[in-house]
């Protein structure tokens, strides 16, 4: 009798819990999160240019991608989408907010790390968001122009241009 | 490399120092993950439920050898139990309804699903909802002895009716009668049988309500039955578990109800059955 086993389904979860197996789809969520939450951190501050709010971005990022494990291709990449999401998400948080905005925290710096940072923020701070996003995801997170401009919802040609003027501020900051 | 370009690529260092984190713990909203003990707790309902569908399945399966029907004022709760199972064997179609409400302490999980069983032609027709959605299911024709054997479809929204390909063990397990009724008789034996039954309004009617003592050893044989493996996880503040057994002036099930909670979590499970006679008319809709 097929029907409770298919209600079931996530008590069939639980069990696999008990038994010391993982669901597929868990498994590759854990895979995916342990490698992907770096890009999308930094991606979060590069748009944010605020610590604690990118961690909270990062991981309403990934809960999305939680609630969607067991109906998402895990064979296409999952970092262009959760870039999007992040994307969306840091866009839509700056929408909501209304000046001033919360106080920067800074947390696992130490002290001339939270110099650093700070100088850094500053630095960063004046920079459009979209350029900084568009830096930090070629420079730092490896992606090709083209490959950035879904994640960064941008022409390639925007995205080098962007990347452009950024470091030709970032040159000029002293 | 001019000194305005290291100094770009120094903040990017800088930038790149400063959000080098170590990958965090991920926490998904309101835990939805569980305790290890809470996932027990969880099991235990989910078996209950699967032997109250099972015994639905082995009442069409087996026939009649005796006739206990017999006055339910002169029978024993453990003779009225047993006409229960009886009153299936004989009853053409069931039309049932099944509540979980799993309270969590912190979330709670809600499944209700409707619909028929023709235990004549072995097939099944209902609705699940578990959250998500309404979902219509239909199971059958069967080339075994139960219900399903060959093939469970699924239908969310209007998209179309899906074959499950892969339904779990838990279903080879049920499509074997033999086991299911070995694994149902030692969980009956196990447990304890009130012996004084109760009586109870149900409807129109008025029902004997018969409760069973269900040891934790014998739910740990079951689950082991049931997914195949020992349940070594059950919970240390299992509260005890009652199942109790609504029979109609008919000798027919007409309600199964019961509580299985350890800790903060609470599972209720209500099961309502109904004699379909004749069977539900249950047309495949797929070819």
């Amino acid at each position: 009798m097929a029907w409770p086993t298919v209600r079931i389904g996530p008590l069939d979860r639980v069990h696999e819990q008990m038994n010391g197996t993982q669901p597929d789809d868990e498994r590759r969520f854990d895979d995916a999160f342990r490698h992907a939450w770096p890009s999308v951190f930094r991606f979060a501050v590069a748009w944010t240019n605020d610590l604690p709010t990118a961690e909270d971005i990062a991981q309403e990022a990934f809960t999305r991608l939680w609630d969607r494990r067991d109906t998402l291709d895990w064979d296409r990449p999952v970092i262009p989408w959760l870039l999007v999401v992040t994307r969306r998400l840091a866009t839509d948080r700056f929408r909501r907010l209304r000046p001033p905005y919360p106080a920067p925290r800074v947390r696992d710096l130490n002290e001339d790390g939270v110099a650093a940072w700070l100088d850094v923020r500053a630095a960063f701070g004046r920079l459009t968001s979209r350029e900084r996003a568009a830096l930090v995801t070629v420079a730092i997170l490896g992606f090709t122009p083209d490959e950035a401009s879904d994640p960064l919802g941008m022409s390639p040609g925007a995205v080098r241009a962007a990347i452009s003027r950024a470091r030709e501020k970032l040159e000029n900051e002293r | 490399m001019s000194v305005s370009k290291d100094r770009a690529d120094e903040l990017l260092e800088t930038w790149a120092a400063a959000t080098d984190r170590r990958v965090p713990a991920f926490a998904p909203r309101a835990s939805r993950r569980g305790h290890p003990l809470r996932a027990a707790v969880i099991v235990l309902a989910a078996i209950l439920v699967v032997v109250a569908f099972g015994a639905i399945a082995i009442g069409g399966y087996l026939k009649p050898t005796q006739d206990l029907r017999q006055p339910q004022d002169a029978q024993s709760p453990a003779e009225l139990a047993a006409s229960s199972v009886q009153a299936l064997a004989t009853t053409p179609g069931i039309r049932y309804a099944l509540t979980v409400a799993v309270d969590l302490g912190n979330d709670t999980m809600h499944l209700d699903s409707s619909g028929e069983i023709d235990l004549e032609r072995h097939r099944f027709s209902g609705i699940a909802d578990g959250g998500g959605g309404p979902m219509l299911l239909f199971g059958g024709p069967s080339s075994g002895s139960v219900v399903v054997a060959d093939g469970l479809y699924v239908r969310t929204g209007a998209g179309p009716w899906e074959h499950v390909a892969d339904p779990s063990s838990a279903l080879d397990r049920l499509i074997d009668p033999d086991g299911l009724t070995g694994a149902i008789a030692r969980w009956m034996a196990s447990s304890q049988i009130d012996p004084t039954s109760r009586g109870a309004p149900c409807g129109t009617q008025r029902c004997q309500i018969v409760r069973f003592s269900v040891p934790a050893i014998a739910l740990s044989e079951l689950a082991g039955f049931v997914f195949g493996h020992d349940a070594t996880l059950l919970p240390t503040d299992l509260a005890p578990i009652s199942v109790d057994l609504y029979i109609d002036p008919s000798g027919f099930p007409v309600r199964v109800e019961t509580r299985v909670s350890a800790g903060e979590t609470t599972i209720d499970v209500t099961l309502q059955l109904t004699r379909v006679d004749p069977a539900p008319t249950i047309t495949p809709p797929i070819p």
